[in-house]
């Protein structure tokens, strides 16, 4: 509300650029209704104004716009992750942008603060739809705010944050994979983790979760062996794990070389050669996690 | 806007709480094979006498194994028999016994264990490289990465146990 303030001079542009009266004066009463923040009768003056012929490629319509949508969003959707208030706002800013080629807009600033904030709102969301059914959503506010970032900051880098919602979202799924077994969350995390492992393989944290997820594979792999599984299938299964431990080793041994002092990769290692029978390394892995713990 | 975005990461960061991953499984996974295998060799010998418990000791330390092996003896049995498992760390312990399991730091009790069981049906499992030509009528070996095992049929033959025949298709060295 307090962009009014500074947008008072809007009026006297508007009638020296020579607009016809009906129209400057849908532009004039939607100002009029926002100071009064009656949002939703100004939304349907700014929008007629934003269609007509004669306004629709003023700057100063899209930016006050921008303006009406970004308070309804604040004052009626504000908790929704989804919200077309907000999504509008962001259009319309944009586009008065746009249309101010030559940035003689004096309230420019005031649009980019309000883009800002808004880009702040995506990417706050990403956390209120971070579960197994609406990650969707969480992915769209993330891919808003990155393409609103970029937008605003040509220099900002959308790999590494993209890398950071996939890994985000890859453990989100790894956990419930663990708590229930799906296969659907087990294809979930690995087809995020290495979406993030395609962007920096090089991270210790994709690497350490990849590792778990197989290692995690391999020992359910066991633990679903009945006493009555014939000896024959019991080389099967064995063969399965061990295949599982070795996926799990490759990414467990990158993740131990980036961060030899994790102990949870140690402990991993140690339960990866001990499944593939290994013992000597197995030793190797036990004899490093006891240096670690000892008091210093 | 730079020190907005690199606030907005933090924030990411710290409100999941999601990123590191630091489950993972610690069961012993060679113990449950172990134990699906000394229980699976029940169904392929001929066991002599079938009254009282089916008792299966493990001689040396092997928790795991001893864990594994009483999670079947809770559910299953052999033909009307219990199972019942002991555990024992010399072989003057070991009493009346269908199944021995000598862990590799007890080997050296195998010959003795060979001559105290001779002849009385019981069956000598061991883990140790070699000695299913010494003895030992199973003997579990490392091939691949995986348990796998060896049968002594002479073996079988001093302990007074008779093999069914797909045992043999089973082992991956077979000693007459």
């Amino acid at each position: 509300m307090r962009a009014v303030k500074h947008i008072s001079l809007l009026f006297l542009l508007l009638f020296a650029a020579g607009q016809s009266f009906a129209q400057v004066n849908k532009l004039e009463k939607a100002l009029e209704l926002y100071q009064e923040k009656k949002l939703d009768s100004a939304r349907i003056y700014i929008d007629e104004a934003s269609l007509n012929p004669t306004t629709r490629n003023e700057y100063n319509v899209w930016m006050v716009r921008g303006f009406i949508y970004k308070d309804l969003y604040k004052t009626k959707e504000a908790e929704k992750p989804i919200s077309s208030y907000r999504d509008v706002a962001v259009e319309s800013f944009k586009k008065s942008l746009a249309l101010d080629s030559t940035s003689i807009n004096p309230q420019r600033e005031g649009i980019l603060k309000g883009l800002k904030y808004i880009a702040s709102t995506y990417h706050n969301d990403i956390n209120k739809t971070l579960d197994t059914i609406r990650f969707q959503t969480s992915l769209n506010n993330a891919a808003k705010f990155s393409a609103l970032s970029k937008f605003l900051d040509p220099s900002f880098k959308e790999s590494f944050y993209n890398y950071e919602v996939y890994l985000t979202i890859g453990s989100m799924f790894e956990k419930e994979y663990e708590h229930k077994k799906s296969k659907n969350n087990l294809d979930y995390a690995k087809a995020y983790l290495f979406k993030a492992h395609d962007i920096d393989s090089s991270s210790s944290l994709v690497n350490k979760n990849l590792g778990l997820l197989y290692y995690n594979q391999a020992v359910e792999s066991i633990n679903s062996i009945d006493p009555d599984t014939p000896l024959d299938q019991l080389d099967v299964i064995q063969q399965r794990a061990v295949d599982l431990a070795k996926q799990a080793k490759s990414y467990c041994l990158k993740a131990h070389k980036i961060n030899p002092k994790d102990k949870v990769v140690i402990e991993a290692l140690m339960g990866i050669y001990y499944l593939l029978n290994d013992m000597v390394m197995y030793n190797n892995y036990k004899l490093m996690l006891e240096e670690l713990n000892k008091p210093h | 806007m730079r020190r907005i975005i690199l606030l907005l990461f933090a924030f990411l960061a710290l409100s999941t709480d999601l990123v590191e991953y630091s489950y993972f499984q610690k069961d012993d996974t060679q113990a449950k094979i172990k134990a699906t295998f000394v229980y699976g060799f029940t169904k392929y010998f001929e066991w002599p006498g079938g009254n009282g418990d089916f008792v299966i000791t493990i001689l040396g330390e092997n928790p795991g194994l001893v864990v594994e092996l009483n999670k079947i003896a809770a559910t299953k049995k052999v033909g009307a028999q219990k199972i019942v498992i002991v555990n024992h760390q010399t072989l003057k312990e070991v009493e009346k016994s269908n199944i021995i399991f000598i862990t590799p730091d007890k080997s050296h009790f195998l010959n003795d264990a060979v001559s105290k069981f001779k002849g009385k049906g019981t069956l000598i499992v061991t883990e140790k490289q070699g000695l299913a030509k010494v003895g030992s009528t199973i003997n579990f070996v490392i091939e691949e990465n995986k348990q796998k095992f060896e049968l002594n049929k002479s073996a079988a033959s001093k302990a007074g146990l008779t093999i069914g025949s797909s045992l043999e298709k089973l082992a991956v060295n077979v000693y007459n």
